[in-house]
């Protein structure tokens, strides 16, 4: 199912970008992996994550105790509507450039 | 906004998306999951040689691979959108937990006509072993499927 173009200014951020993406193609994700592939210090993906929080885009869960202490990463239904209807903005803009470029040739 | 920055917020999406299919296609259950599960297998088929309830002991059989679930999604870092976890790309598996249990049927059925004493028992050991060797190899061909239709 096609999502319907439009663009969020709180998603295009290019670092929460990355976050919301990767949750995207997950169910759920481990936070000490999420800050591993993108390459974020603790800090600066908690502080990304709970803006998001905010938003109602990503749920956060902590499991465990001690040592074993887990924190999984969830996008929630609103963050993932507004995910596939920001991707889709931005394939619609790719796509109006390239049309553009090819009637000018 | 412009195109550029329409691409380039393309481009991280696909990296970023890129990085959890790669995890998860590299994971691997590990060596204590493979041995319980054979275990499993053969402690049931054993069972059955012994006389117990049959119903009873494959239930008890799915509660304990149920359990097993436990244990390992904690030691998973990701688990994939069930979008991406299709048939398509998962029927390796299926066609191994398929072929594992048609060996059991199979070899339990020979050894009867056969007249072979705990023919439940060998046909377990035969199974168990297919799990094991083909575990692998499942495994690997999941992996090269999910990474190529990423």
């Amino acid at each position: 199912m096609s999502a319907v173009p439009e663009f969020d200014e709180l998603i295009h951020a290019p670092t929460r970008l990355s976050i919301v993406a990767l949750l995207a193609a997950t169910e759920w994700a481990d936070f000490t992996f999420t800050r591993d592939s993108l390459g974020m210090s603790d800090s600066a993906l908690s502080k990304q994550i709970a803006t998001l929080e905010q938003a109602g885009y990503v749920s956060v869960r902590k499991t465990g105790a001690g040592r074993s202490r887990r924190t999984h990463l969830r996008l929630s239904a609103t963050g993932r509507r507004a995910f596939r209807a920001h991707a889709a903005a931005l394939r619609q803009i790719i796509a109006a450039a390239d049309a553009a470029d090819a009637a000018a040739r | 906004m412009d195109t550029d920055d329409a691409r380039a917020g393309m481009a991280g999406i696909e990296a970023a998306q890129g990085q959890a299919v790669r995890e998860a296609a590299s994971w691997r259950w590990p060596r204590w999951y493979l041995a319980a599960t054979a275990a499993l297998m053969l402690g049931t088929a054993i069972a059955m040689d012994v006389g117990q309830d049959p119903a009873l002991l494959i239930l008890a059989y799915c509660c304990s691979v149920s359990l097993l679930q436990i244990p390992l999604t904690a030691r998973m870092r990701v688990r994939l959108h069930r979008s991406r976890v299709t048939f398509g790309v998962n029927w390796p598996l299926a066609a191994l937990l398929v072929a594992v249990a048609g060996v059991y049927v199979l070899a339990r059925v020979a050894l009867d006509a056969a007249g072979a004493p705990a023919p439940s028992t060998l046909a377990g050991l035969l199974m168990a072993g297919a799990y094991a060797a083909g575990l692998p190899l499942a495994q690997r061909m999941t992996a090269r499927r999910l990474v190529a239709a990423s």
